[in-house]
């Protein structure tokens, strides 16, 4: 993907607007007084539907339709539709397939004095660049089943733990939470972002342990809840509707710190943009927060002032010190490398 | 058709085709629109790399040359044509018996072996790992049996996907094998018996040969249908390997590299013609051939 064929590319993608821009707009075509939002599944549709939508539609009289997409298929099907109607009004996308999209040029430049309550969002969350805000954040960490497995893990490191063998899930960098694993394996054998090399050795020396890989971390879920893995990288949230279900599955943070990811909201170019702008102030307002960070979401808040019950205090990330403990990642630097790696998991990485 | 004299009987005839020819338009014009355009379009994609211009064939020169992606093709290839193995061996018995029996048993084993179509292929992938798991309904039945001691490994193995492919393209054979098989007259085999022929040979050189065309359009749909599977390779698979579709979806969606992803959408559908028409040749012989006279 390199830079030089960006125009071309540029051009190539409004010629195929006529075609696939109809195709995307199925799901995208909305009345004046309806928005179209994507969220990704499982938790995240019942908390953004409890605060976002519910509380928009009550208060403007609107319409909000919520498609459950992950972010990467989002992104692609938004650059698809360049030009033309976009798949949705207001994105959801993690980190990496966010900064993706602003290099692709799909979304519009935010005018911040029409979200007010931006100005709660924590310092550490604060947006470099007006093409998004940040609506949750979550961290990653490990889920075991403490009902089949004795030792409690308290690092990525025990994940080497022979107890373990045969009940581990790895997710491939296809997801970010394959990626944020396989930088959390890389940093615990002395590399980075920027020397990855560590990080797959490590991977492979676990595969005798690992007794499946999934490339859609709720598929991972699954596993877990039936029993097929019982440990595993997971995000918070995922993790906290498993142990919410009395699964036995609980949250670790491990001791050398849970990694951040963020979750943006961000308006396509050629959506309403009025209703978006009302849609993304609505979800940082600080009552939306609050019941996003409870079940059945368990969303982390993004802005000040959210209280978290006593049970998920220290998963559900919101306080100073929760984020202070929270790691993060350097995903511009990540992105460059990304397909290299896939590609590299791909050839090398077999259960 | 009738032929008549002179021009007269030609633009009769030729008026006939124009208006067969209006019953089509709507799904033209719709093939043409949602299949045609985008088709020619990712054709187009593949001849572009970034970086270079012009049209250049490095995508088909990286990923042909590529002993990884060769490996990823014909596993593929190899996957789809044993599933549709499967699906004949299984369906070609399953619609003989359809051809015998009442209206009942026609309309149970119609409804039974349709019955997987009706949910999405992620809540039947759900469905499999319920049933394959370790902890799994086969595996829990072993166990307490005590012909196993420990449970076997059927989930994401290449035989648990070969299992639930299986399962959800068998209607795709067994549909176009009844169609054929029901064509087909039953005072034939009969014929074939009274002229001293075995009841085994009968049904081997009479029925077999004539449900050709039932098996040559069910091992298309099935073959097609399991080389372009993505979500029950990917999740009853579980990392244990990749298949084409895969790389698609990667390059596609994940790291956007378009011209990749057209040019590995191309190959997988050039070999998938290839092999389609391979088929069909061969049917073609078995059946206009010695073994059919």
């Amino acid at each position: 993907m390199a830079i030089t064929g960006l125009s071309r590319r540029d051009v190539l993608a409004g010629g195929m607007t006529a075609a696939l821009a109809l195709a995307a707009r199925g799901a995208g075509w909305a009345q004046q007084k309806e928005l179209v939002a994507n969220t990704y599944g499982g938790g995240w549709e019942a908390g953004h539907r409890l605060a976002i939508a519910q509380p928009l539609e009550k208060r403007l009289g609107v319409k909000v339709t919520l498609i459950s997409m992950l972010a990467a298929e989002l992104v692609a099907r938004t650059k698809a539709a360049a030009g033309g109607r976009p798949p949705v009004d207001v994105a959801l996308v993690d980190d990496g397939p966010f900064l993706l999209a602003i290099k692709e040029g799909v979304f519009q430049p935010l005018p911040m004095d029409k979200i007010p309550n931006a100005k709660g969002i924590f310092e550490k969350y604060r947006p470099k660049e007006p093409f998004g805000v940040p609506i949750g954040a979550s961290q990653i960490g490990i889920a075991y089943n403490s009902k089949k497995l004795k030792t409690r893990p308290s690092s990525f490191a025990d994940l080497w733990n022979p107890e373990y063998k045969g009940r581990i899930g790895l997710s491939t960098p296809a997801s970010t939470l394959g990626t944020v694993t396989l930088l959390s394996f890389a940093r615990l054998k002395g590399g980075d972002e920027g020397n990855v090399e560590p990080g797959f050795e490590a991977v492979k020396s676990l595969l005798p342990s690992v007794a499946s890989i999934q490339a859609v971390p709720a598929n991972l879920r699954t596993l877990l809840e039936r029993g097929e893995v019982d440990i595993a990288p997971m995000w918070h949230h995922d993790t906290s509707i498993l142990k919410s279900k009395g699964t036995g599955v609980e949250f670790v943070v491990p001791k050398e710190g849970g990694i951040a990811g963020l979750a943006w909201l961000a308006i396509t170019k050629g959506a309403t943009t009025e209703l978006a702008l009302e849609y993304i102030n609505q979800g940082l307002a600080v009552e939306s927060q609050q019941t996003m960070a409870g079940p059945p979401s368990f969303i982390g808040p993004v802005v000040e002032g959210v209280q978290v019950a006593a049970e998920w205090r220290g998963i559900v990330p919101a306080t100073p010190q929760d984020l202070e403990r929270l790691k993060t990642l350097d995903w511009p630097r990540i992105n460059l490398q990304r397909a290299e790696w896939i590609n590299r998991w791909n050839r090398e990485i077999k259960v | 058709m009738t032929r008549g004299g002179g021009g007269r009987g030609l633009s009769r005839r030729w008026t006939r085709h124009l208006r067969l020819w209006q019953l089509v338009l709507p799904a033209s014009l719709f093939l043409a629109v949602y299949f045609a355009v985008p088709l020619v379009m990712l054709f187009w994609w593949s001849f572009h790399a970034p970086g270079v211009a012009g049209l250049t064939l490095a995508n088909f020169g990286k990923l042909l040359t590529d002993a990884f992606f060769l490996q990823t093709l014909w596993l593929s290839v190899r996957l789809s044509l044993e599933v549709t193995a499967v699906t004949l061996v299984l369906g070609f018995p399953l619609a003989y018996l359809y051809t015998r029996l009442g209206p009942v048993w026609r309309v149970s084993i119609l409804f039974i072996t349709l019955l997987p179509l009706l949910t999405s292929a992620v809540v039947r992938s759900f469905a499999w790992i319920v049933i394959l798991g370790k902890q799994g309904l086969i595996n829990a039945a072993l166990v307490a049996s005590g012909l196993v001691d420990a449970p076997v490994k059927l989930l994401f193995t290449l035989d648990g996907v070969r299992i639930a492919l299986a399962q959800v393209q068998l209607p795709f054979m067994l549909l176009p094998l009844i169609n054929a098989m029901e064509q087909l007259d039953p005072s034939l085999e009969k014929a074939a018996v009274s002229l001293g022929a075995s009841q085994a040979k009968a049904f081997f050189r009479v029925t077999v040969p004539l449900s050709a065309p039932g098996v040559v359009a069910g091992a298309i749909l099935s073959f097609a249908l399991t080389i372009s599977a993505f979500i029950t390779p990917a999740m009853v698979g579980g990392g244990s390997f990749i298949v084409m579709p895969t790389l698609i979806y990667q390059s596609a969606i994940v790291t956007l590299d378009w011209a990749i992803a057209s040019t590995t959408a191309f190959i997988l559908l050039a070999v998938a013609l290839l092999v389609v028409w391979g088929g069909m040749a061969i049917a073609r012989r078995y059946r206009y051939g010695p073994a059919g006279a």
